[in-house]
């Protein structure tokens, strides 16, 4: 009579669905330590040759995307269909110029997680102000979260403050403690 | 992070699946032993063939299999890791057939594999099948929610002998002790401790546990050694009856005070424990308070949300932030706080560690659920 068979509770299956991953309707928060409470926002984008700061008022200015994609977490959840907006990266680099292929991203707090750059231009990634048609709650990384749903979400650093290229790939906080370098669910890439 | 390919070097480390390789595999394991800590939640014992030691506060993930094909992926947190860590089996055996070189073996008898904790005092013996020797076992402990997929099966259903498959352990931030990062590291951006600091690993410790978010916590509980820094834990559950690992915790905790009695400040001034901890001890343990602030102190506090059992002082209610203030180690101690809990828990108790002056890069979270 052993065994598990999941009879009964089992959730569906979804081509949407990456290996391994399962559907959640809710919202998980994972977070490393505490909810900064940040009272100043700035993003600082930085290359080998140049660099730019953008205030909220600058951020807020510039062409805002709507997003409807879904997004998977490494812990196995994935959730289908989520909406977003926010500025594309393509606009936030337009006009820096760069021979790297990798970013480091900074959040509020320190946390770090590295990227290659092909993964952050192409209409691929996002800073995103808004969940769902409301500002982006703090324990989801509002003011503003990276946004690389490509990606695990972790690589979607909450509290984003820094793009800083770099010229070879450096392991990021998650990264350094077991997580992958990069990251694609559809490949598992979970944990190097 | 590749700390454990040490073990596999050398001989060519024949037969010791696991330990060479991915170590992300998902490993067979089967169900050793099980017991029930309330209704609703029971903790379960795997033997795992080929897992590397584990660390307090790491989770891993379970992957069960129906009879027809059908899988499903969880994450849980590990309530016990001491029987993580076995003795390698030495490598003689696996000497190939090759007589070229006279009788003395390349390779050093002593298996070049990392000390093993002497805490492997932990649960029933070693079986697993098939093995040599030890086989490496853990234990989680899993909550039932109805609406779950897998853990009515793991509380409710799951036998010993049962397979299931292991992936990791996985993690090394939620962990205690800590991991002491090199200072060129990402991680030490977020851990910027001046030069000659108190090494995270000799610094107070506060474990705060919202429900099923003891677990991980009593994995770091069940590691810490004699001489290991004052740890307290605060534990906040529904009702008396949600208590999980109750004579345990009061065993550990009559433990640590009665070696707290005879130990005197003097002798334990030198590790790191702050004075005032230190002076705190010198109050008699009663019941399961006061042991704090000795080496290897453990205090244990529990509140109640819902019910709190008679006699108990305080009155059924949900944590507030006074409380919290008279509950745990306070800032000026600087201690390393672990919070975990459902989100909302961890949101406001982690909150109020920061008005109340502890550094956010001491307070470390583990969350589950959403907003």
């Amino acid at each position: 009579m052993a065994g598990f068979s999941g009879l009964g509770r089992r959730r569906a299956a979804d081509p949407r669905l990456p290996p391994g991953q399962y559907l959640e309707n809710g919202f998980p928060v994972l977070s490393a330590g505490p909810t900064p409470n940040i009272k100043r926002w700035e993003l600082q984008i930085a290359t080998e040759t140049a660099q730019r700061s953008l205030s909220w008022s600058d951020f807020q200015a510039l062409p805002h995307e709507d997003i409807e994609t879904d997004i998977h977490c490494v812990t196995s959840w994935s959730k289908l269909g989520t909406h977003w907006s926010g500025v594309s990266l393509d606009t936030l680099f337009d006009g820096l110029e760069t021979q790297h292929e990798y970013a480091m991203a900074t959040s509020h707090g320190g946390y770090t997680t590295n990227l290659p750059l092909t993964e952050l231009l192409g209409g691929r990634a996002w800073v995103v102000d808004t969940y769902e048609g409301a500002p982006l709650h703090a324990e989801h990384g509002g003011p503003a979260r990276l946004f690389v749903p490509g990606l695990y979400f972790w690589k979607s650093a909450k509290w984003l403050q820094g793009l800083q290229t770099m010229a070879t790939d450096r392991r990021g906080f998650w990264e350094s403690m077991g997580y992958h370098p990069h990251g694609d669910p559809w490949k598992e890439e979970r944990y190097a | 992070m590749s700390e454990p390919s040490t073990g596999a070097g050398g001989a060519g480390g024949a037969g010791e699946a696991g330990l060479v390789g991915d170590p992300y595999a998902w490993l067979p394991a089967s169900i050793v032993s099980s017991v029930a800590q309330t209704p609703g939640a029971r903790s379960l014992t795997f033997a795992v063939p080929g897992l590397r030691p584990a660390r307090a506060g790491q989770h891993v993930d379970l992957r069960l299999t129906a009879d027809d094909g059908y899988t499903a992926v969880r994450s849980y947190s590990l309530s016990d890791v001491r029987a993580s860590a076995v003795p390698a089996v030495p490598a003689v055996l696996a000497v190939p057939a090759v007589p070229a070189v006279p009788a003395v073996p390349a390779v050093p008898a002593v298996p070049a594999v990392p000390a093993v904790p002497a805490a492997s005092d932990g649960v029933g013996g070693v079986g697993g099948a098939g093995g040599a020797g030890p086989v490496p076992q853990i234990e989680v402990t899993v909550e039932r929610l109805d609406d779950g997929e897998v853990s009515p099966y793991l509380v409710d259903a799951a036998e010993p002998g049962d397979p299931i498959e292991v992936r990791g352990p996985i993690g090394g931030w939620f962990v205690w002790p800590p991991t002491e990062f090199e200072p060129d590291s990402a991680v030490h951006a977020v851990l910027p401790e001046p030069p000659g600091a108190t090494p995270l690993r000799d610094v107070p410790v506060q474990l705060i546990a919202g429900g099923s978010g003891l677990a991980p916590l009593m994995a770091m509980v069940r590691v810490r050694g004699r001489d290991a820094p004052p740890m307290r834990l605060l534990a906040s559950v529904r009702d008396p009856g949600a208590r999980w690992y109750v004579g345990e915790l009061d065993e550990a905790v009559r433990a640590s005070s009665a070696r707290a009695v005879g130990v005197s400040g003097a002798e334990v001034s030198g590790v790191g424990v702050p004075a005032a901890a230190v002076s705190a001890a010198e109050v008699p343990a009663v019941g399961v308070s006061a042991a704090e602030g000795r080496t290897g102190g453990l205090t244990v506090d529990w509140v109640y949300s819902r019910v709190a059992p008679d006699g108990h002082g305080r009155p059924a209610g949900r944590l507030t932030h006074d409380e919290l203030e008279s509950l745990v180690l306070p800032a000026a101690e600087h201690p390393l706080v672990y919070v975990c809990g459902a989100n909302s828990f961890v949101e406001a108790v982690a909150g109020w560690l920061i008005e109340l002056g502890h550094a956010p890069t001491r307070v470390r979270t583990e969350r589950f659920g959403g907003v």
